[in-house]
């Protein structure tokens, strides 16, 4: 009780937003916070020694502090590199999350692989969060989590990470039809990706392959637009309602500076008539 | 009180004036010592043996079809059967609504039909000239004996209400086993009982290879010199090594009962031997085979030991042990031969499905074929050929398999453990005779090492828990770095990481340090069964072995630890205690 009370002494509120326990990937990232005042020293003996109600406390209101409480993320790793009960493992992991610092990924990272799904799902959550090499890394390992959601959430994570290098991964995941690897990879891909990722057009369930094609036909970069006309023909060449539906989709997020060609294919194919494939201004 | 009439009253006072022991099947008769069974067996010894022909008759839809062995011409008889056809000699009994029918085993061509009203097939014997068929009632009633000519010409019938077995002829006699002790000889020509047998062997089949004459059920009589001791059990007797078998196959089934026309397991599961008194263990080949379905399994008459095995492409209906080799008769149509060590020596095609099939193949010698594999290959194939619906078959030869020393034995354990084709009872019965293995570690460590696919649909993961036990035993430190990735891994089963973190408690090197670290700060304080609880003591025995110092610090902060788990705790204080 007296730790707890005293506790509340350690975090010291002194500008910025709390940050709220999103698991995605912000779209735009926020004003960097200014850090908040830390008693490490007291934090580092809840954090050590601290009943379990103790140490909860003090994550959540490291949590509620967000990448303002960045300073005491090498204490909350440390916590997660001893180990602890599943609800303050969690919390870590919150935490860390929170904190967004790419140290926090090593020991992160061995979490994915936990006997429990709700350590592992946070874990993989985390790391989207925390970034770098080490979360690429896990998260490609997360590919092949016997848990479901730790490789939807792997799969997408890569491609909110901008991991290019695992594509290939990505791709060897497509079997599972349970991911989000089509996106992602729709995100990552190289035009000989790209391609082949629309060769499997036909071969998969559309409803697991549709969320990957306004992404590829809207990439700002990286795609050929001549390879997004092909795209265009091959999805009108369907004829399905879905296929119609995401070149409608494509025709309405369609950026203004993009090549009208490609605004003038989607109008065409909607109408059903073959695409013109030449590639132009 | 058995009661047997005369159906041909004329006759009677023929048959009383022939015979020494009485009235046929007569119940006042006194045991004569085997004296009217030894004067008969030395009359028979001038007689020419019955003749014999080998073929397979299958059952189908509309009717009969048969192949002869000796590469003759398939033929059909356009009449369905209500019983099992009988093969006796040169010809091909069956029933059907109330009639006998006795077809050219070689071409099928009708010989004679006989009315049996109410009656069907239950067995018959044939001497050359004459045919004796043992006909069973079909409502509660008297069973016939009847004795026919080429002709077709009815020479005897008697009734009895007693059941009577199935009988054998050689030189105008009938043999017929009743009342499970007795084998009536009957003249077929007269009707008279010539002599008779008592036997403390079970009896209700009297069966005639290569012109020898065999008495019995579960083991046979041979009718020789010393056949007068039978009522002692000094006759001479063969019988094979009686064993467990999948699906409990018997060989002779009892002789008294009605035969049924079976497509069930029964007729699936069945032993076919051939006694033949000239081979050590008095069976053709010194072997008989059991079937289960699919499986074809030989095995030493003697010992009882197994001696090959076979999966087969479709259930097997029917077979015999021919005098050198075996044949057996696939529902699909098929007819496969096998020479005595189990090589194939060649089949034939009925043509068609079939409801049923028997096989006389006793004077058939069958040249070699080709040779198969050692035994821990065949017994492989087998295994995994099999479908899931064989598991009684496939856990029986995994039985036989772990008896083997071979090394690859490991390799197929290891592969029926994580195929997901097979039934889990064989899977669980893989997994605990690789636990036990002393050889095959390196078809250990490359299961171990092979990724894991979790999206494949036939493998499962691997059974780490019975290698990491068995690489454990045999010391081998390769594993060590390969268990302690499966210990991490969320895929290996719980009862299998309690077995990987036993195993590196013995095994592991500072190599490990890593992932044991990892796992003792995962589990420590979030293991909340007890075999988890096992596996991080058993963890924490390794870091305090092999960690120094700091393995053992880490320990016994966490005995301290008040978020670690009660039970780890308990568990872990006495091991850095002191």
């Amino acid at each position: 009780m007296r730790r707890s009370l005293t506790w509340l002494a350690l975090v010291v509120v002194t500008a910025g937003p709390a940050y709220a326990g999103d698991d995605r990937p912000a779209k735009k990232a926020p004003a960097a916070p200014a850090p908040a005042k830390l008693d490490l020293k007291k934090l580092a003996q809840v954090l050590e020694n601290g009943s379990e109600g103790e140490i909860l406390s003090a994550l959540a209101e490291l949590t509620a502090q967000g990448p303002a409480a960045a300073g005491a993320a090498p204490l909350v790793n440390g916590l997660l590199v001893r180990g602890s009960s599943v609800k303050v493992v969690i919390a870590a992991l919150d935490a860390v999350a929170a904190f967004g610092t790419e140290s926090s990924s090593e020991p992160v990272a061995p979490y994915v692989q936990h006997r429990r799904p709700e350590i592992r799902q946070a874990a993989a959550r985390t790391l989207v969060r925390t970034k770098g090499p080490s979360a690429v890394r896990a998260l490609r390992r997360g590919l092949k989590n016997p848990d479901p959601e730790v490789r939807r959430t792997a799969a997408a994570g890569l491609g909110a990470l901008n991991a290019t290098e695992a594509v290939d991964d990505l791709f060897d995941s497509l079997g599972d039809e349970t991911g989000t690897a089509p996106k992602s990879i729709a995100a990552l891909c190289n035009p000989a990706q790209c391609d082949r990722l629309m060769g499997y057009v036909g071969k998969l369930p559309f409803e697991f392959l549709e969320p990957c094609f306004v992404t590829l036909i809207l990439r700002p970069s990286g795609v050929p637009d001549i390879n997004k006309l092909r795209y265009i023909d091959r999805l009108r060449k369907l004829a399905t309602k879905s296929a119609s539906n995401v070149l409608q989709t494509a025709l309405a997020d369609l950026p203004a500076n993009a090549n009208p060609k490609l605004k003038e294919a989607l109008e065409t194919a909607l109408k059903g008539r073959p695409v013109k494939l030449e590639e132009g201004k | 009180m058995r009661r047997l009439l005369w159906l041909l009253a004329p006759l009677w006072s023929i048959a009383c004036a022939s015979t020494p022991v009485g009235p046929a099947f007569n119940t006042e008769w006194q045991n004569d010592q085997g004296a009217s069974m030894i004067e008969i067996e030395r009359q028979l010894r001038g007689t020419p043996p019955p003749p014999a022909f080998d073929v397979v008759v299958g059952l189908t839809a509309d009717g009969i079809v048969g192949l002869p062995l000796d590469g003759g011409q398939r033929w059909s008889y356009p009449k369905t059967s209500d019983s099992p056809p009988v093969i006796a000699g040169e010809l091909v009994l069956f029933s059907s609504n109330g009639e006998l029918f006795a077809l050219d085993a070689r071409s099928g061509k009708l010989l004679w039909e006989i009315g049996i009203p109410g009656h069907r097939l239950r067995g018959a014997g044939d001497d050359g000239k004459l045919t004796v068929a043992s006909l069973g009632s079909l409502e509660p009633g008297e069973d016939w004996l009847v004795t026919v000519d080429r002709s077709g010409s009815v020479k005897e019938k008697l009734s009895s209400e007693k059941p009577l077995g199935r009988p054998a002829a050689r030189g105008g006699l009938a043999f017929v086993p009743w009342s499970g002790q007795y084998v009536s000889v009957i003249d077929m020509n007269t009707g008279a009982e010539r002599g008779r047998l008592l036997t403390r062997e079970l009896v209700s089949h009297a069966l005639t290879v290569g012109g020898e004459i065999y008495f019995g059920e579960k083991g046979v009589l041979h009718l020789d010199e010393r056949i007068r001791y039978a009522s002692t059990q000094q006759a001479n007797r063969a019988s094979f090594a009686e064993r467990e078998l999948p699906g409990k196959p018997k060989w002779l089934e009892p002789g008294e009962s009605l035969p049924e026309l079976d497509m069930g397991a029964r007729a699936k599961t069945r032993i076919y031997a051939t006694p033949k008194f000239s081979e050590k263990t008095r069976f053709a080949s010194d072997r008989f085979i059991s079937t289960y379905f699919q499986a074809l399994m030989a095995f030493d008459a003697g010992s009882g030991e197994l001696s090959w095995a076979r999966a087969v492409p479709a259930d097997i209906l029917g077979g015999d042990a021919a005098s050198s080799g075996f044949v057996v008769c696939l529902i699909n149509g098929k007819v496969l031969r096998f020479d005595a060590e189990g090589g194939e020596a060649g089949s034939l095609d009925l043509g068609t499905h079939l409801r049923g099939c028997v096989v006389e193949a006793s004077t058939l010698n069958i040249p070699k074929g080709e040779a198969l594999p050692p035994k821990a290959a065949q017994l492989s194939t087998a295994i995994t050929t099999l479908g899931p619906d064989m598991a009684t078959a496939q856990l029986f030869l995994l039985a036989e398999l772990g008896k083997l020393e071979d090394a690859s034995v490991t390799k197929t354990l290891i592969e029926v453990a994580m195929s997901s084709r097979m039934a889990p009872s064989v899977r669980n019965e893989a997994r605990r005779l690789l636990a036990s293995r002393k050889n095959g570690a390196e078809f250990m460590l490359a299961a171990l090492e092979a990724p894991f696919d979790f999206m494949s649909p036939s493998k499962l993961p691997a059974p780490v828990g019975p290698l990491a036990d068995a690489l454990a035993a045999m010391g081998e430190r390769r594993a060590a770095p390969l268990l302690a990735k499966h210990l991490n891994d969320p895929a290996t089963a719980i009862e299998d990481v309690v077995r990987a973190a036993k195993a590196l408690s013995v095994l592991a090197t500072t190599e490990e340090l890593p992932s044991l670290r990892t796992f003792f700060a995962l589990y420590r304080a979030t293991a909340d069964d007890p075999p988890l609880v096992q596996a991080v003591v058993s963890v924490a025995q390794a870091l305090v072995k092999i960690g120094g110092s700091d393995g053992r610090a880490l320990v016994q902060r966490a005995a301290k630890d008040p978020m670690t788990q009660p039970d780890v705790a308990a568990a872990i204080g006495p091991l850095v205690s002191g």
